[in-house]
């Protein structure tokens, strides 16, 4: 199997062409120079190269298309709806690209069990519309989730706002269907609690395509919360805010969602979102609190009690649906109104202990400054899942490659900190080569055992996650973010 | 980076060593739990298997964090105690096992909690196992001391290890240390029996920590603030109680939720606590007709990844080489 940075001599050989279009249909094997292009790309700034992107409708298209690549030896890549942020999805060495957009159906739903059956290209916030009738949702809601897809959240493990009190996706998924590497279609886990033997489902979580591709995923489904508290607390001092954060935590309240913006954001978001916010602040919490009514009534007393013990200088509690929905506008639609200030902007995730809040955040913005860069933070502060957004004009010579340096030093920083790589973005290719940062060459070594286990060719997207001795040559490093990246 | 452990784990990892055939000793309340029939200690095989025990004690307790460090040979009843000072705890469950001795649940250790992988009884609100370990550091077959995961509680920095690790048996290696996830302990806990279905009990209470069901009554329990449970209660019709049944310790069953009323069916009523909505069957007496699942129900591509994986971490076979699944 030619790995990343091997070279073929022409990007889609006919006989490999051929083998696509029977086992996917002439019209779902695309390979003009945009359709490659567009396959090429996530929300990051990294840009690959597919060799192809097919288009399977079902789990034996799918292994069709897999046992082609491999009697061709060509690599493949999975690709979801694209709207990662860390390069998981964008092609490295010229794989051929399985998109499962055409895999949408909602097989089963059974709201007794609370689970549902689903196909990968499922977008998030279309499972939990479906099933919002009969009183639940699926708890993971990362910002995208209007457009990004749930095998894709599969391959992320992602996270969202609301899973603070429910978990990330790990927590959410029972069991999963894969075509594996070697085109084989395998069950890990399962419907009962305690599958024998390895946790194999939970080793494929968040493998990022690299241990085959889901074809069908059982979730769990949440049940709606029947009260829901939220409110909007203002801070004169960022400090304050976090400091804050950490008082609830410890005072034993987990809210479902616990999310600060920092004075920038609130300036950038409020005359796009029109939600009251306080334009003078330094900082707000947005904290929902979910659950029975006395519990959310008695939580509720108690987060506006530590709220103004820790400084905050107003409490709003929402008062009405709408109120609610602009201030969650605001928190979700963050990164469309930041276009209003710059052209481009660079996301970074990295997660630190709550009680490092404080000092990683105040060194952002230290870092910032040094580059002469303008900061935004707009993160999960209840998970201490940081999100500094550095905001740029790509078209400026030189301005990307110190975002860069500045971004280096804020992952730098949070390690030193304590906290890790990514709370809820991954690893892909963008964090690939911090991984030594934060673990020995053994725990590497020991995270190679299990994609080994899995694909020992390497045949699955290829190059990403674990650090390689050799560079993907075909990636390149856009000058700004596609336009309509979500965080 | 290069990691710097602390005493006890580096003189576990010499004492694991590299090359004879070891398995850990917890509290030896689930010792024989996936232990090949025969595998006694004087039996021939067993006799070159050297016994060491995992470090013991409580790292820190950090409940601003929701996490604790914790050394794996540590007893879950004394971690749980120390939790309670700050008014927390973490989901690892006591066996339910029968005892050699009527205290010996103050034995079962946080290693042996992790390496069994089985949940709670009350699994159903407080979630399964695997979710509470953040980080894990154990000693591999290598000899080598291995971290995955991280001390944080929201982290996909590489792949995810622990989940594999939770229920893995110590085949993957011995356990050393562990950060795992707490939880606040809920207002008020009340249990409560009931003649209506489970069906009909999920579908009308708001996420209740446990039902349990032995094909003449159901238990339930819930938590939370006090006012809601007496709603809640009264939406149900639900009698409080002082007490849960106990759980048969002899036999276990895993299925998926749904299957769990017409499985019991062959079962004597009140020979058995099922875990409604989870799928966890416990009996008094075995149904010899549905054995429990082996490694042969595996599809020969998932056993393949599975003995690639052991190998990996272990190519001498000499991590708790008696047990299986």
């Amino acid at each position: 199997m030619k790995g990343a940075s091997d070279s073929h001599d022409e990007p889609l050989p006919d006989a490999l062409r051929r083998d696509l279009e029977a086992a996917v249909g002439v019209a779902f094997v695309k390979h003009s120079a945009l359709d490659r292009v567009l396959a090429g790309r996530d929300a990051s700034t990294i840009h690959g190269q597919g060799a192809c992107v097919v288009l399977p409708k079902s789990t034996a298209e799918v292994q069709a298309v897999v046992r082609a690549c491999r009697r061709h030896g060509r690599a493949f890549a999975p690709r979801g709806s694209g709207t990662g942020l860390s390069a998981g999805a964008v092609p490295c060495g010229l794989p051929v690209v399985i998109s499962t957009t055409r895999m949408t159906a909602i097989r089963l739903v059974d709201v007794v069990q609370r689970t549902a059956w689903v196909e990968p290209g499922v977008l998030n916030l279309d499972l939990s519309n479906f099933v919002a009738a009969q009183g639940f949702r699926f708890a993971p809601d990362p910002s995208s989730q209007q457009s990004c897809s749930i095998g894709g959240n599969v391959a992320n493990n992602s996270g969202g706002p609301h899973c603070l009190s429910e978990g990330v996706t790990q927590s959410h998924v029972l069991a999963i269907e894969v075509v594996m590497a070697d085109g084989e279609v395998v069950m890990l886990g399962g419907l009962d609690p305690e599958p024998v033997g390895l946790d194999l489902r939970g080793g494929f979580i968040g493998s990022e395509g690299t241990c085959g591709i889901a074809t069908a995923i059982a979730v769990r489904l949440v049940p709606l919360a029947p009260a829901v508290s939220t409110m909007l607390v203002v801070f004169d001092a960022l400090r304050a805010g976090a400091e804050c954060v950490s008082a609830i935590i410890a005072a034993g309240l987990v809210p479902g969602a616990l999310e600060m913006m920092d004075h920038n954001t609130v300036v950038a978001v409020e005359p796009f979102a029109h939600a009251g916010l306080p334009l003078d602040c330094a900082a707000v919490l947005l904290v929902e609190l979910e659950g029975l009514r006395h519990q959310v009534a008695f939580d509720t007393t108690r987060v506006s009690d530590i709220a103004l013990a820790h400084g905050a200088r107003e409490v709003r509690l929402s008062s009405s649906d709408d109120e609610r929905a602009r201030w969650w506008k605001a928190r979700k639609s963050a990164f469309g109104a930041i276009a209003r200030m710059a052209p481009d902007y660079y996301l970074h995730d990295t997660v630190v202990p709550r009680a490092a809040l404080v000092g990683v955040l105040e060194e952002v913005v230290a870092i910032a400054n040094r580059y002469g860069l303008q900061v935004l933070n707009v993160f999960h502060a209840g998970d201490g899942n940081l999100h500094p957004l550095l905001v740029y004009d790509g078209r400026v010579e030189g301005e990307l490659d110190r975002v860069h340096q500045a971004g280096a030093e804020i992952v730098r920083a949070s390690v030193a900190a304590g906290g890790m790589l990514s709370g809820e973005h991954g690893i892909g290719l963008e964090k690939r080569d911090f991984m030594p940062l934060v673990f020995s060459a053994h725990d590497l070594a020991a995270q190679g055992w299990l994609r080994n286990a899995f694909d020992p060719d390497g045949a699955a997207n290829p190059d990403k996650v674990l650090p390689t001795p050799h560079s993907c040559g075909d990636v390149v490093h856009l000058t700004r973010v596609p336009d309509g990246a979500w965080v | 980076v290069e990691r710097t452990f602390a005493q006890p784990l580096l003189d576990f990892r010499d004492e694991v060593g590299a090359t004879d055939r070891v398995c850990a000793v917890g509290g030896r309340t689930q010792w024989d739990i996936g232990r090949a029939a025969g595998a006694a200690a004087d039996d021939d095989q067993a006799q070159d298997v050297r016994e060491v025990r995992p470090p013991v004690g409580i790292v820190s307790i950090d409940p601003a964090e929701m996490l604790t460090r914790v050394r794996a040979g540590t007893s879950i009843v004394e971690l749980n105690d120390a939790l309670a000072a700050v008014g927390q705890f973490v989901a690892l469950p006591l066996p339910t096992r029968p005892f050699a001795e009527p205290d010996s649940s103050a034995a079962a250790t946080v290693g042996g909690a992790l390496a069994i992988g089985y949940s709670s009884s009350l699994r159903l609100g407080h979630g399964p196992i695997r979710d509470t370990v953040l980080e894990a550091t154990w000693v591999t077959g290598h000899g080598e001391l291995v971290v995955a995961g991280g001390p944080v509680v929201k982290n996909v920095t590489g792949y995810d290890l622990c989940r594999v690790l939770v229920g893995s048996r110590g085949r993957l290696g011995l356990m050393s240390e562990v950060v795992l996830r707490t939880r606040p302990r809920p207002l008020a806990r009340q249990w409560f029996s009931s003649h209506w279905t489970p069906t009909r009990l999920a579908t009308t209470l708001w996420r209740p920590t446990a039902i349990w069901w032995d094909a003449v009554l159901c238990w339930v329990c819930l938590e939370g603030h006090h006012d809601d449970i007496a709603e809640q209660a009264a939406l149900a019709s639900l009698s409080a109680c002082d007490e849960p049944p106990v759980v048969p310790g002899a036999y276990r069953w895993s299925l998926a939720a749904h299957q769990v009323e017409a499985w019991c069916g062959a079962l004597e009523p009140g020979s058995f606590i099922a875990e409604m909505g989870v799928g966890i069957v416990h009996s008094s007496t075995n149904r010899a007709d549905h054995p429990n699942a082996s490694m042969m129900a595996l599809s020969e591509p998932v056993r393949r990844v599975h003995d690639s994986l052991l190998r990996a971490f272990d190519p001498g076979g000499r991590m708790n080489p008696l047990v299986g699944w």
